[in-house]
């Protein structure tokens, strides 16, 4: 199996980013699903490395959409008086602001919110008392075919195919690995 | 404005270039069909292109490049 990732800046021509694989190397997983859920990382790993997730479908075929969830393990607090819950995952990295964010209960009842900063705190801020749910960034790639290259950040890293019956590609590794 | 190339098994599956005026506006390559929609976002702390997730590609991790394509 060879693959590679290469991102151009269009009009200067100029690679700003790649990645390659050409053979099994221990960092990288490389898993097939078929609906089933895919868990990437249960735990942040030890070093101080980036890590990434691409996932495919390369070919033409039947509707298909892939769930990633990169979930983070914080409690929320909430503040009854602005009737808000935080969550604050500042030592998870540096985040956008306004990007949404999302949390989930022991119902499986979701919840959106948004990233905001606080001073130097990332924060971020849902609506009521979630304070019992699991925070975590969703991205998703649907149609007949495509991919997504993703930064993921969190303890626990899960890809599902949640539409369709494709054969997707996950590929989980640290950045700056060429292999 | 950006151009995005994707192998597998040494074959190019993906060689699209984003529309420069509008990223959301699809595709403006000839090499590909015009309902493929490409996306990249860099990190920069924007919070236009924060909330304006194409696809389920939204952007949260500042400073780093998140992609996608999709049709």
């Amino acid at each position: 199996m060879r693959s590679s990732f290469r991102i151009f800046e269009g009009k200067s021509g100029e690679m700003i980013g790649r990645v390659m694989r050409t053979g099994e190397e221990e960092i990288s997983k490389l898993s097939f699903s078929h609906n089933e859920v895919i868990q990437l990382r249960s735990h942040l790993p030890q070093d101080a490395g980036n890590y990434r997730v691409e996932c495919w479908v390369p070919e033409e075929g039947g509707e298909f959409k892939v769930v990633l969830i990169d979930m983070f393990s914080v409690a929320g607090s909430y503040d009854g008086g602005a009737d808000k819950t935080t969550f604050d995952i500042t030592a998870y990295g540096a985040f956008l602001t306004n990007a949404p964010v999302f949390c989930i209960d022991g119902d499986d009842v979701i919840t959106e919110g948004v990233i905001d900063k606080d001073g130097g705190d990332y924060l971020c801020i849902f609506d009521g008392d979630v304070s019992d749910s699991d925070v975590y960034f969703m991205y998703f790639v649907e149609g007949n075919k495509g991919f997504m290259s993703v930064p993921v950040v969190g303890d626990v890293i899960t890809v599902q195919q949640e539409t369709g019956d494709r054969e997707i590609t996950v590929r989980y590794f640290e950045e700056g690995e060429d292999v | 404005m950006f151009r995005v190339v994707f192998d597998r098994d040494g074959r190019n599956v993906f060689d699209m270039n984003v529309g420069e005026t509008d990223i959301n506006q699809g595709i403006t390559d000839n090499e590909f069909e015009a309902t493929e929609t490409a996306v990249i976002y860099d990190g920069s702390n924007n919070s236009d292109s924060a909330i304006c997730g194409l696809n389920g590609i939204n952007a949260c991790v500042l400073a780093r490049v998140t992609a996608g394509v999709t049709k």
